[in-house]
């Protein structure tokens, strides 16, 4: 799991990245409401109170009981749901006292008491209250000035308008009994000035709606990338609201039947219901914006690690086109853009994120979308995934230089061995080899000029004796080392002399062509090692050596007709082989013969 | 006999010594390429022996080439290559100058001088003299190899004698039998083992490629 760094020390865990995002602190666990029986038990306590509170509707009229209820039920569930989002806390908040105002305003059923009042006083308030929660939605403020100054005219006007109304009127105006509590403050309150200015004020309100509308029209097209995706649902719900608010206003202002005004508001009321619909449909963006984090992973994993690869598939994974990559670069101890500028120094209104390794050394740094604060959870989960792919790039990296360097290395032992072989086969031959071949010459010479001394003589030729097995070994030393045949006449004269000292006898096919002489030193020890195998383990009666120089490949092929059998890791001294053949990018196998026995290939890549 | 050596350090002197106990006249040796030359252009030796491979540092004064100076200045002058090196590859190479009045020879035949002066007088009669010990090795790998089958005992003898580079006379009197008798000997081999003739002149070359490894 990936962890975040914020302002608390998080507890080092297992995890090869670590994030630091922007200024703020990310809670994953925040981000990821766990509601568990919360959700359940809010809906059932808004049910209960929706339903008992508009009883007295339902008595006369079934389907704006349901309407209403719905509306009483959905949006305190959904503003319920919303305030276990850290994100989301102001606007549920809002929601619930939204269903709370919508249940105030449809207490003048109860026609009892202060009710009535109060219906007419506040009810006007649950839409300026709905209107707040879907402009700043999903931003945790509203995010311009004038819509602010929008929301204060519109609540002045509803409640201004409703104060109003109420003291220049009569209950029965409003269709309550003439009994019910009311605020009057005129004597004799003048019907038609009433109407004249309840007229005004649902014509203003209808003003208001249309221009709900219109700043909704201006919010989706500020919105980018995912804010939009959020956007869209919710704002098209409070069009739909807002419409359904128009058409209310309009059976106020327009004489028609009671049934339609009453229809019109069964309308408003499945309008409102609804919005919990586009605020699932955004959770199901979310999730699927999620879910593209697995296909980010897929693609980072599949495509090559360059910058340009590595930054477009994370634009894909969050939906913003301007999001920019840059690299740590630990040389010169600053950020690179992956495009190869410079990087700035992040003066932007942009959101940068730090991604570090688990030593807590940069890898890099990415610069959002400042509305994807909104979406920790995807932000993390990409930014973990991103910081993985680049770790291992950059391990992937390092771990090719090392082997590149240690593969070099070993390359420069092998040249090195073998030219201290060369030296030790000069040394031989011109140190030892000189003065023993002399003090041979001298013994014969001593020997030719005495005569009649069986003794002397006897003596001489063990001494002399002596001298040629010493001779014998060194020749067979410098063999072993690397022959000056080797050096002087290539790979076919030296396998041949080697070939001509096996006591298994041995066959060669080797072409007369020079190779590169680390090449022809690998191949004749390994043929010599190979033979050597031969005539200790494989109790053969012949063998063979082919050796091919094609398509840029040395090929040694020595095969035996024994009893087979012999693997490269049998401490047979073909391990060493192995090493040395890799250590000029070749490689060494051992298998069986086709006719059984053993077949040791080397193969060796030369230019 | 008249000689003159080219060999480097205590070898030089313990062959001097060697060589004049046997009766050889060392008439001078020396330890570089140009003094001998110059040695040898002044004194003219029946046979000029020297070292295949100079001292360390040297290549470019190889004994080899030391020798196709020697027998651009004189082909009447013997030559005589002494070796560490026990491979016939060398052999050959120094054949590929001539192969009459040469000879090769590895260093360790000193413990033989009947094989040293034998050598040197083959030599000087303008005959070949390729080291026994290479010889006998080479042809112990072909029998092995089983490539010696269609020969007859006495004919892998007389080819062990011609790849040393010895005359039919010489080989008629080592295995004491008649000329005659080795020249149809010398000519059974090259027929049954396919090789071009039985030229005098080039037959110990031949002799050798055969016997070096190589296909089955």
């Amino acid at each position: 799991m990936t962890t975040v760094d914020g302002a608390e020390n998080v507890p080092p865990v297992t995890t090869p990245v670590s994030l630091s995002v922007g200024s703020g602190l990310i809670d994953i666990r925040g981000a990821c409401p766990r509601t568990g029986v919360v959700a359940p038990v809010a809906a059932v306590l808004a049910a209960v109170v929706s339903l008992s509170w508009l009883a007295p509707l339902a008595t006369y009229d079934l389907v704006t009981y349901v309407a209403a209820a719905s509306v009483g039920i959905t949006i305190a569930t959904t503003g319920v749901l919303f305030s276990y989002d850290a994100e989301q806390r102001g606007t549920g908040r809002i929601l619930v006292a939204v269903a709370a105002v919508w249940l105030v305003s449809w207490g003048n059923e109860w026609r009892a008491g202060p009710l009535p009042l109060l219906s007419e006083l506040l009810g006007p308030l649950w839409y300026v209250l709905g209107a707040w929660a879907l402009l700043r939605y999903p931003g945790r403020a509203l995010g311009r000035r004038h819509e602010a100054v929008f929301l204060a005219l519109l609540g002045a006007w509803a409640s201004g308008g409703a104060v109003v109304r109420t003291l220049l009127g009569r209950p029965e105006w409003s269709d309550y009994p003439a009994h019910t509590m009311w605020f009057t403050i005129v004597d004799a309150p003048d019907r038609a000035r009433w109407d004249d200015l309840s007229t005004a004020w649902f014509l203003g309100l209808g003003v208001f709606f249309a221009t709900l509308l219109g700043l909704l029209a201006l919010k989706l097209r500020r919105s980018r990338g995912l804010g939009r995706r959020e956007t869209l649902p919710p704002a098209c719900a409070a069009g739909g609201i807002a419409v359904a608010g128009l058409a209310y206003v309009g059976v106020h202002v327009v004489a028609v039947s009671e049934a339609v005004r009453d229809a019109s508001l069964v309308v408003v009321a499945v309008a409102v219901a609804t919005t919990p619909v586009a605020f699932l449909v955004v959770a199901v963006r979310r999730q699927a914006a999620r879910a593209a984090v697995a296909e980010l992973v897929v693609r980072l994993t599949t495509t090559s690690s360059g910058a340009d690869a590595v930054q477009d598939a994370l634009r894909t994974a969050v939906a913003d086109p301007g999001l920019r990559l840059s690299w740590w670069s630990p040389a010169e101890r600053r950020y690179e853009a992956a495009d190869g500028e410079e990087e700035m120094s992040g003066e932007d209104d942009r959101w940068h994120a730090e991604i570090r390794d688990a030593e807590g050394e940069p890898l890099a740094r990415l610069a959002l979308d400042p509305s994807l604060r909104r979406q920790p959870d995807l932000v993390s989960a990409v930014l973990g995934a991103a910081g993985l792919a680049l770790a291992n790039g950059r391990l992937h990296h390092r771990v090719q230089a090392q082997l590149e360097e240690v593969r070099a290395s070993r390359q420069r032992i092998v040249t090195a061995t073998q030219a201290e072989r060369q030296r030790v086969e000069r040394a031989v031959h011109d140190g030892a080899q000189g003065p023993l071949v002399a003090v041979s010459a001298a013994l014969s010479t001593v020997r030719l000029r005495v005569s009649g001394q069986p003794e002397v003589l006897a003596a001489l030729e063990r001494a002399q004796d002596t001298v040629r097995t010493a001779l014998g070994d060194l020749r067979d030393i410098a063999r072993g080392m690397h022959p000056m045949v080797l050096t002087e006449d290539g790979l076919r004269a030296a396998l041949a002399r080697l070939a001509e000292s096996q006591s298994v006898p041995t066959t060669i096919d080797v072409p007369a062509t020079r190779l590169p002489a680390e090449v022809e030193g690998a191949l004749y020890y390994s043929a010599a090692e190979a033979l050597t195998n031969v005539v200790k383990h494989a109790a053969a009666t012949s063998a063979h050596v082919r050796v091919r120089a094609e398509d840029g490949f040395a090929r040694l092929e020595v095969d035996d007709d024994g009893r087979g059998g012999a693997r490269p890791d049998g401490g047979t001294g073909l391990t060493g082989l192995r090493d040395r053949a890799r250590a000029l990018r070749g490689e060494l196998a051992v298998g069986d013969g086709e006719s059984g026995g053993t077949r040791v290939v080397v193969t060796i890549p030369c230019a | 006999m008249r000689v003159a050596l080219l060999e480097d350090g205590v070898f030089r002197a313990a062959l001097r010594y060697l060589l004049e106990a046997g009766g050889v006249d060392v008439v001078g040796d020396a330890g570089a390429a140009p003094a001998f030359l110059a040695l040898v252009a002044e004194r003219r030796p029946d046979v000029a022996i020297l070292d295949i491979r100079l001292e360390a540092g040297s290549d470019d004064a190889s004994g080899l080439l030391v020798a196709q100076r020697l027998h651009d200045l004189d082909p009447s002058i013997g030559l005589l290559a002494f070796s560490h090196f026990d491979d016939v590859t060398w052999a050959a190479h120094l054949l590929e100058i001539r192969e009459c009045g040469i000879g090769y020879l590895l260093k360790d035949r000193v413990d033989s001088p009947e094989v040293l002066f034998d050598a040197l007088e083959r030599i000087r009669g303008g005959g070949t003299a390729i080291d026994p010990g290479i010889i006998e090795r080479l042809v112990r790998y072909r029998e092995r190899q089983g490539s010696l089958r269609p020969l007859t005992r006495r004919e892998c003898d007389v080819l062990y004698l011609v790849a040393q580079g010895l005359s039919n006379a010489a080989i008629a009197e080592s295995l004491t039998v008649d000329k005659r008798t080795v020249e149809t000997h010398v000519a059974n081999i090259f027929m049954k083992l396919g090789l071009e003739g039985d030229r005098q002149d080039r037959r110990v070359t031949a002799a050798l490629a055969w016997l070096q490894a190589g296909g089955s």
